[in-house]
């Protein structure tokens, strides 16, 4: 796919939290530009791919991990961030608990993935439905500003998946810091070719766990 | 005791305060809330011309939730919830089926939500049955989970179906056809129905979009097939090697208990039944792969044209032709003990069985009280659930006549719907094999698949 010299990158961006804040919903307006107001909930985890002509050399490949919003499926999360570069953090700008569990969930994240670096991976809040926001919850920006240094996401954005707001401009900011952690960080580059792993035999089955 | 549904549901509704209740309840009423909204709204039942089915499903779950706080509310429930509502269209039986659902292999996994346990029996059974695929897909996933297959285990393919196919799978589950552990079957035999497919990816990527994109693409009469003939592989695969055969004991040990391997195929041997009507058995070897698989081009009583047990039009039940262990041919099918009404090849295989079977061949000393449903014209069906008493201050006599109690299908008919109404009343609360301490709640009665209704025959809403 990628012409002679061209630079692929995949990345694997998570997208988290709390349950009915638009998670579903921002992903398919980025990758399929289509809004419904049907969308199901989230089940485990669901997955998306968005391919980005970043510049005329570099193509990015994005693998947006859609994770379910309740609590309950946390044990499962361990496993879906593994080996992320990037993540959105949801909050629904009319729902006031939705945005208190930001920390949280940035919380969990920096406790379950790390860069190779040992650094946080970088995190940008997005405020959705803001169509739908009453003046004054987001009234403040400076404050918002102050939040996002504090608990350490790269930027935030307002955004509304139904009106297509913000979201392009989310992504790339996000995917601008992810480039230039891997040129700061030179860690070795996805291999876009499949995966290589070195034992060719079968794998004995993992541990049997009874009850 | 009883247990009135709408007594738990008073117990609720009329508070202003949920935080008075358990301490998770009113964190998992905003989830259903939430999640009620947004649960199959791109069918009728639940459109917004039908918004209050809406809440219908809201004040199930929630009182769901609060009957059983030790498991709450769990994202995902609300589909599982839809589909029974949607056929049965009545809020306390399907209350009711649901709690039932809760207590099978189905529901249980909504304890677990790692899925360690579902998903690893995934992984061992495709590893004995088909091992390059088995060892293409761990390859994958690098000895992980199969993720691509969570929602699969969780839902059972609730999403993936349509209403029909859907019930059709679960009434099959519910059967217990010789395993309680029949959705494991499904799933494997899905995978061995893509095995092709599934082969020529080469990354996690190509999985995770193959799972979500199944919607439309599951032909179940097929694959349930291929279950079955997975299930008797696994009886009597007598070819397979000796490490294999270990190996499959093993396996066959972790599934299915202490049930010894060969005790599965006995005592009951079916054999085609008797009947002058040739077409019926000339389709008993019906190869399952015949173009005209979804033909119903043998049934002509009643006004579904679907399998059924009676074969009469007067309603009048002829007596079977079962008898154990005789004229059966090898591959045509059995009934172990244990099982309930069903048969389960023998529905797919488009044979139509006389209902006497369950009442004259048929006995189960875990049954506690049984009472067969007479899924005939005369629509009077009734059936029994018991609950067992350490599990909820429940019990439930033969619910005939009675009118809202637990388990309680009453007995009506709702015209287009009533097929699917026999099903979900009879199933819902299927019979489990004995062994299965957690499940007491015993529905025994007679049921179809009636898998050949058109979509056109779908319950109206």
């Amino acid at each position: 796919m990628a012409a002679q010299g061209k630079k692929e990158h995949l990345y694997k961006i998570l997208v988290i939290g709390d349950l009915g804040t638009g998670k579903t919903s921002i992903i398919k307006r980025y990758v399929h530009q289509f809004f419904s107001p049907h969308y199901r909930a989230t089940i485990g985890v669901d997955f998306a791919l968005k391919v980005l002509n970043w510049d005329n050399s570099t193509t990015i490949r994005l693998q947006l991990w859609d994770i379910a919003g309740q609590e309950r499926f946390g044990n499962m999360t361990r496993v879906y961030y593994k080996e992320a570069v990037g993540a959105f953090v949801v909050f629904d700008v009319t729902r006031l608990s939705t945005f208190e569990a930001v920390q949280m969930w940035k919380a969990d994240l920096d406790n379950k993935v790390l860069l190779p670096n040992g650094k946080a991976i970088p995190a940008v809040l997005l405020a959705n439905k803001c169509d739908l926001a009453s003046e004054g919850f987001l009234g403040n920006i400076n404050q918002l500003d102050d939040y996002c240094r504090e608990k350490g996401f790269h930027a935030w954005f307002e955004t509304s998946a139904k009106e297509n707001i913000g979201i392009e401009e989310a992504a790339r900011s996000l995917v601008a810091k992810i480039l230039e952690n891997d040129e700061t960080i030179d860690h070795p580059q996805p291999d876009g070719d499949g995966i290589r792993v070195g034992e060719e035999d079968g794998r004995a089955p993992k541990k049997t766990k009874c009850c | 005791m009883w247990v009135r549904y709408e007594s738990l549901l008073a117990s609720w509704s009329k508070s202003n305060n949920f935080e008075e209740f358990d301490d998770n309840f009113a964190e998992d009423a905003k989830i259903i809330e939430n999640d009620s909204r947004r649960t199959d709204r791109t069918s009728d039942f639940f459109s917004d011309e039908n918004i209050h089915n809406v809440h219908v499903l809201e004040r199930l779950l929630k009182t769901f939730a609060l009957l059983r706080p030790e498991i709450g509310y769990v994202q995902g429930m609300s589909d599982i919830m839809a589909l029974p509502l949607m056929v049965l269209n009545n809020e306390h039986q399907t209350f009711w089926c649901f709690d039932s659902i809760m207590k099978t292999v189905q529901g249980r996994v909504f304890a677990d939500l790692t899925l360690s346990e579902p998903l690893e029996d995934l992984a061992k059974l495709c590893r004995h049955v088909d091992k390059p695929l088995f060892d293409h897909l761990d390859h994958i996933y690098e000895g992980d989970q199969w993720l691509f297959a969570y929602r699969l285990v969780l839902l059972n393919f609730k999403r993936e179906l349509s209403i029909d196919g859907c019930s059709r799978l679960w009434e099959c589950y519910w059967s217990c056809h010789a395993t309680q552990h029949f959705p494991l079957l499904f799933k494997t035999s899905l995978l061995l129905h893509f095995r092709d497919t599934l082969l020529k990816y080469t990354d996690f990527e190509q999985l995770m979009q193959f799972s979500q994109n199944l919607r439309g693409k599951i032909p179940v009469n097929e694959v349930l097939s291929q279950a079955i003939d997975l299930l008797d592989q696994l009886k009597s695969d007598e070819l397979c090697p000796h490490d294999i055969k270990v190996q499959r004991d093993q396996i066959w040990r972790a599934l299915f208990g202490d049930t010894p391997l060969q005790s599965i195929t006995s005592p009951f041997m079916l054999s085609p039944p008797e009947t002058s009507d040739s077409v019926r058995s000339s389709n008993w070897n019906t190869p399952r792969n015949d173009s005209n698989w979804n033909t119903p081009n043998y049934t002509t009583n009643g006004p579904h044209s679907s399998l059924s047990f009676d074969s009469t039009s007067s309603g009048e039940r002829q007596t079977t032709s079962l008898s154990p262990r005789a004229r059966a041919p090898p591959k045509v099918g059995f009934i172990p003990r244990g099982t309930n009404s069903y048969h389960l090849r023998e529905d797919i295989r488009r044979i139509r069985l006389s209902s006497a079977y369950s009442e004259s061949s048929f006995t189960d000393d875990s049954l506690t009280e049984t009472d067969v449903v007479r899924s005939n014209g005369s629509a009077t069906n009734s059936c029994t659930v018991s609950v067992d008493a350490h599990q909820i201050p429940l019990s439930n006599p033969t619910c005939e006549n009675e009118s809202d109690r637990v388990g309680e299908f009453e007995n009506q008919s709702h015209g287009c719907n009533q097929l699917s109404h026999n099903n979900f009343r009879s199933t819902s609360s299927g019979h489990l094999p004995s062994n299965d301490s957690t499940n007491q709640a015993a529905c025994y009665g007679n049921s179809q698949f009636d898998s050949l209704r058109s979509e056109a025959e779908l319950p109206c809403f």
